[in-house]
């Protein structure tokens, strides 16, 4: 009986759209004969309903109407942008969401976008900030290591860079060292860190970058020594083969001039000695990078662009001149030997 | 009157800068539903003045609630309608004007009114339909107004009444039914 109902509810209103569409009744009673009694009298029914004049309000009325909600909504202005009122109990993610998206149609959110990026940013500058002083085992250790690695992006002097985060990671464990609740395996990587910073010099080449290399270097070694960090005797360099003929002297050759560079020498008298480490202390690096031997000759003269490359047959090159004014490849010792690093103990 | 007849985009346009407070835009949309809800109001109260009254009470709260209105597969026209529907239960429930309509506005004479004998027979035909249809009950009586004397679908009436389409079918059916029924009956009291 159900059904039947539910049936007949659907021929009506199937009827009902086919005769709007311009169908004669009949027609749509002949497609159901089973109802077609019941359906008759609903659609005369639908029908008569349709055909009732329909009620309409006069154009003074409406005019007036019009002119008096005019007034009313000028007495009672709406305020641009006013947000819905939140239905109760509407919180939650989806409340919020639909705050937010409402707000952002209505109303301009720039100012406080701008305000909270503001925010990140000086939060992200101060913590960076604070992160340089890190030590590893500190929090906010991980973001120094990452503020690094951006900056060795960033910075246009590669070596420059890595004498810094050189010494900073030699800094790092002479302080670790010295702090006696250190946990071993702590100590032990930050001496890998700092083995690994030494290790990204060794890809520097040339006089000027293999000086500051062993300047630096040294300093650490002091710096660490004076920690109380044992480390490895610093091993020779390799015999470099000899990247040009040796120059036969010759008496046609003028004189070189012999500029006053810092030698390793001299500069091993002022630091102190290298002790080879006893077992059981950090496997600090041997650094490998050392002064080349410089010939003499091959070192820059003054006013020489290049005049005392030596040629194969041990023919004079180019006469160099000595001269009181001799500017050096490399600046003085004392400049070398300031320290870069000021945060450095 | 002709009615104006917007675009669903030229509405949602209205719409929208009528809930920034643009006054003229609601009025656009006064235009263009007014003669709609006065005939639902008219049919559901059979009184013209009362009509009129609770036709501008309804865009007057339309106006105040504007931002409780979302586009979500509601058309502003059956959101109208909800507003119409409420007001004139609202009426009937508590037997008194809501709206503190200015009289003037309603007290001037009409010279747009349409002739005495034009105007009765429309009352009488419009009171006969009413009168049938004030033996149904009111979810039946609104069914068939929208229907059948709005020519709305059978979909957009659900929306308005809240209702879903299938409950709509129903009560169609059963108002078409009594309908049919009463109106036989009062046909037959007119021959006599």
């Amino acid at each position: 009986m159900k059904s039947q109902t539910f049936r007949l509810e659907i021929v009506l209103e199937r009827c009902l759209e086919r005769m709007a569409r311009g169908e004669p009744l009949e027609v749509c009673l002949s497609d159901y004969p089973e109802h077609a009694d019941e359906l008759r009298s609903m659609l005369q029914a639908a029908q008569r309903l349709q055909q009732e004049p329909t009620p309409e309000i006069s154009p003074t009325v409406r005019r007036r109407a019009r002119a008096q909600l005019l007034v009313h909504m000028a007495a009672h202005p709406r305020a641009a942008g006013r947000q819905p009122p939140t239905p109760a109990g509407a919180t939650g993610v989806a409340a919020v969401l639909r705050r937010l998206l409402l707000g952002a149609r209505r109303r301009p959110l720039w100012r406080p976008a701008l305000a909270l990026a503001t925010m990140v940013v000086v939060l992200l500058v101060g913590l960076t900030a604070t992160a340089q002083a890190a030590l590893p085992d500190d929090p906010l250790y991980g973001w120094k290591r990452a503020s690094e690695r951006v900056w060795e992006r960033l910075h246009p002097d590669p070596l420059t860079t890595d004498l810094l985060l050189a010494a900073r990671r030699a800094s790092e464990l002479a302080h670790l060292s010295s702090e006696e609740e250190t946990a071993p395996e702590t100590l032990e990587a930050a001496g890998a860190s700092y083995a690994a910073a030494v290790q990204e010099l060794e890809q520097y080449r040339g006089p000027e970058a293999e000086v500051r290399i062993q300047l630096a270097l040294r300093r650490q070694r002091a710096l660490l020594r004076a920690a109380g960090v044992e480390m490895p005797a610093v091993s020779p360099p390799p015999a470099e083969p000899p990247s040009a003929p040796a120059l036969t002297p010759s008496e046609d050759i003028a004189p070189t001039v012999t500029l006053p560079l810092p030698t390793a020498t001299a500069l091993d008298d002022t630091v102190p000695e290298v002790t080879p480490a006893p077992p059981g202390v950090l496997p600090l690096p041997s650094p490998t990078l050392a002064l080349p031997a410089v010939e003499p000759s091959l070192l820059p003269t003054a006013g020489g662009s290049g005049g005392a490359t030596p040629a194969p047959t041990g023919a004079p090159a180019a006469t160099v001149t000595p001269s009181p004014t001799a500017t050096p490849l490399l600046p003085p010792v004392d400049e070398l030997l300031t320290p870069t690093v000021p945060w450095l103990p | 009157m002709t009615q104006r007849i917007l675009q669903q985009e030229q509405e949602s346009g209205l719409v929208h800068r009528a809930k920034d407070g643009d006054g003229d835009a609601f009025a656009q949309l006064y235009d263009a539903y007014i003669e709609q809800v006065y005939r639902f109001v008219h049919y559901r109260v059979g009184e013209r003045q009362l009509a009129e009254d609770l036709s501008a009470d309804t865009f007057l709260k339309a106006w105040e609630h504007l931002d409780r209105y979302e586009e979500r597969g509601l058309p502003f026209g059956a959101w109208l309608f909800r507003i119409a529907r409420n007001t004139v239960i609202d009426h009937y429930r508590t037997r008194k004007a809501q709206v503190q309509w200015d009289e003037t506005v309603f007290q001037i004479e009409d010279p747009d009114a349409p002739d005495v004998a034009e105007a009765v027979g429309t009352q009488l035909a419009a009171e006969r339909v009413i009168g049938a249809l004030d033996a149904l009950t009111d979810d039946q009586r609104d069914v068939l107004i929208l229907k059948f004397l709005q020519g709305m679908n059978t979909a957009t009436v659900a929306d308005i009444m809240e209702k879903k389409p299938g409950a709509i079918r129903a009560l169609q059916m059963r108002g078409l039914q009594a309908l049919q029924t009463i109106m036989g009956v009062t046909d037959e009291v007119a021959d006599v």
